[in-house]
């Protein structure tokens, strides 16, 4: 019997249209949106390559002179090099420059200087790393000339400084800033799963439905029907799921990072919770069905808002003013797991928000189930 | 004869309204029950307290010899219900609608598939068992809303109004296989508000309106309740007020109407009316045109019993 309701509760959300269309196709079409968008973004962080400069040395072999053949050496050198350097005379770097086949002309004399033929994000860069070279090296010779005690000192902050700015991952996520708008999509393509869940509160209260009158008064047990409903819905919704993310990781080739197993762990939750709030408010008070759908995509829409899905900093913004809705918000706490997963190498927070939706799930089941149940109607 | 349905001093209340008043019923095995009156009078009230979808203030519905409430499975598993609008899922088609609804009775999956096409060659859709509901007529979805009621072969029928927006064709179908049903041994609680239908195939009717039970009994027990007889209609192109009171005081005539050249004559029981009216008409050189004779129908019945037209 459970199976028999389960078969025909997929075979009907699989001939629902409109679910279908925010289940699937939706997340599908708004990530192939992202990625035309984004597609910029993603070209230059992969191919991204040392900036040929040619260095040109003049006569002065100062100390300060030996400070910079040794920072631009660090800059050449390493797994990813930032800088390609040609050592070359002022003639041919100015023949290299013509031709276009470096960016610039570092000359290092009494003063280092730099040299562009035009405005650009690899001259710019150049710009930076010797602006930031100068400032600290013209630092540590004021604090050598007045204070030389304190050398040690300022040089370690400086280091700290360097250090502060480096990009370290503490996990096998993808830290990219443009994952998370893919994460917000598959977040709130779970969160969708609110319409099922509202329909199989409708299909459940005799009072709602003429479907739910002829179902309530067979002699399948109405816990019975609403656990196959819950179930072949999950199903549907979670291999809709599936296939988006499918999409996204072998189509579009968005990184996920390594954790793959916990990001599908994370979307069945994040599909039980959307289910369990669209049947919750659905379930509870008088409305009619129509009213009732505005309320489930009113409550949902407000949960995706403060959670960030929409604006970025919303979540930030709540956190501020208004923690504990960042705590309950199922959006919120979804959209929490996906980060945490990106962003920690330990699971504490991550599992901390899988308990609280499944635990919010289940007592927003739970009362569904208590208000369905309801015996007798006083009037249909 | 076993009770199927007893209801006792049945009392609903929808606030202020009152919409059974102590409405009794008592519907024995083997009965195609009519229940009889106007729209509003309270069938659709009485058919959700017998399944016990609705609450109610005062009084006892049994079903088959057991109380009924919505946990007793096991009279549940013996009703098949028609409701009055049609309740399918516009995602499934005919045959898995049919077969849906049956498997929520039946768990044995070779009987199921069984009795799902009985329903389906009952109703006559055989062709259309792959059609989705929405390309179905507003005829053959009432018969899949029948089917989807009955498949699982219950032991009692409850049909609310099952004919309303159909077509004539659709509708014979539906009655005739309503028989059916009842000669295989189904017993059966018809609702409508067509007289013609319950008339044609209920073994016993109830009239009832603002929630009570105005009458109950076969429908010739129930035509000899009231006064009228037999309704003469005569076409007569003029007629004063002197010959209508004469007329009036004709033997067994109880009411005379006159409208528009129409001449309306209710007479009680008793031979020969007509040919008496007709005489007077010669006598008194009173030209006329067509004339009707009819006996007293369950409108009638309802007109004299509550004063206005069961359409009304």
């Amino acid at each position: 019997m459970f199976f028999h309701l389960i078969k025909y509760q997929i075979k009907k959300r699989l001939n629902t249209k409109d679910e279908l269309f925010w289940s699937l196709v939706f997340p599908i079409l708004l990530g192939t949106f992202f990625f035309v968008s984004f597609g910029g973004f993603f070209d230059k962080y992969e191919t991204f390559h040392a900036i040929p400069v040619a260095y040109v040395q003049g006569n002065n072999k100062s100390l300060d002179s030996k400070y910079f053949d040794n920072f631009l050496k660090e800059l050449e050198g390493g797994k990813e090099p930032i800088l390609e350097i040609s050592r070359v005379s002022q003639e041919e770097a100015d023949k290299l420059l013509k031709k276009e086949e470096i960016k610039g002309i570092i000359h290092a004399a009494d003063s280092i200087t730099l040299i562009v033929k035009e405005d650009g994000m690899d001259q710019s860069i150049l710009k930076g790393i010797l602006d930031q070279y100068l400032q600290k090296s013209s630092t540590i010779n004021d604090i050598m000339k007045t204070a030389p005690e304190k050398l040690e000192g300022v040089i370690n902050s400086l280091y700290e400084e360097t250090n502060y700015l480096i990009e370290d991952s503490f996990s096998d996520g993808n830290m990219d800033a443009m994952v998370t708008y893919f994460y917000a999509l598959i977040a709130m393509s779970c969160l969708y799963g609110c319409f099922a869940g509202h329909t199989i509160a409708i299909q459940a209260k005799a009072n709602l439905s003429n479907l739910a009158a002829r179902r309530v008064v067979s002699c399948t047990n109405k816990l019975q029907m609403i656990l196959a409903d819950f179930f072949g819905t999950l199903f549907v919704q979670f291999i809709c799921s599936l296939i988006s993310l499918g999409y996204l990781t072998l189509v579009l080739k968005v990184n996920f990072g390594n954790k793959m197993p916990l990001i599908i762990c994370t979307i069945l939750v994040g599909n039980i919770i959307g289910i369990a709030t669209g049947l919750f408010i659905s379930a509870v008070g008088r409305q009619s069905e129509n009213v009732k759908m505005g309320i489930v995509i009113g409550i949902t829409m407000t949960e995706c808002f403060l959670s960030g899905l929409m604006i970025q900093n919303m979540r930030v913004i709540v956190e501020k003013y208004f923690p504990i809705l960042n705590r309950i918000n199922p959006a919120s706490v979804l959209v929490d797991s996906f980060y945490s997963l990106n962003i920690y190498d330990t699971y504490e927070r991550y599992t901390k928000n899988m308990i609280i939706l499944l635990t919010m799930a289940a007592v927003l089941c739970i009362l569904s189930y208590l208000t369905v149940r309801r015996e007798r109607y006083a009037s249909l | 004869m076993n009770s199927v349905v007893k209801i006792d001093n049945l009392v609903k209340r929808y606030k202020d309204l009152l919409a059974l008043d102590h409405f009794s019923l008592d519907i024995k095995e083997g009965e195609i029950f009519g229940l009889l009156g106007p729209n509003g009078s309270g069938k659709t009230t009485t058919i959700n307290c017998i399944l016990s979808l609705l609450s109610f203030d005062k009084g006892s519905v049994e079903v088959l010899g057991k109380e009924m409430n919505p946990q007793r499975y096991d009279i549940k598993r013996d009703i098949g219900v028609v409701f009055q609008n049609v309740a399918v899922f516009n995602e499934l088609t005919v045959y898995d609608n049919i077969n849906y609804f049956c498997g929520l009775y039946i768990k044995d999956k070779a009987k199921r598939k069984e009795y799902v096409e009985d329903a389906i060659s009952f109703t006559g859709l055989e062709e259309f068992r792959k059609f989705y509901p929405k390309k179905l007529s507003g005829g053959l979805l009432r018969r899949l809303n029948i089917a989807c009621g009955i498949a699982h072969k219950p032991k009692l029928i409850i049909m609310d109004e099952p004919t309303v927006a159909v077509d004539p064709q659709s509708r014979n179908k539906i009655l005739e296989g309503i028989k059916e049903l009842n000669e295989k041994g189904a017993t059966i609680l018809y609702t409508s508000h067509y007289m013609e239908e319950v008339e044609q195939i209920c073994t016993r009717i109830a009239i009832m309106d603002r929630g009570k039970n105005l009458a109950m009994g076969t429908k010739e027990e129930l035509k000899r309740m009231i006064k009228t007889g037999e309704t003469i209609e005569i076409e007569v192109y003029q007629l004063n007020e002197t010959q209508q009171k004469e007329i009036k005081e004709l033997p067994h005539v109880i009411d005379v109407k006159y409208d528009e050249h129409q001449l309306k004559i209710n007479c009680s029981g008793g031979k020969h009316n007509l040919v008496r009216i007709l005489d007077y008409l010669q006598e008194k050189e009173i030209a006329f045109g067509r004339v009707y004779s009819q006996l007293p129908t369950l409108n009638d019945v309802f007109l004299e019993i509550t004063g206005k037209e069961l359409r009304d």
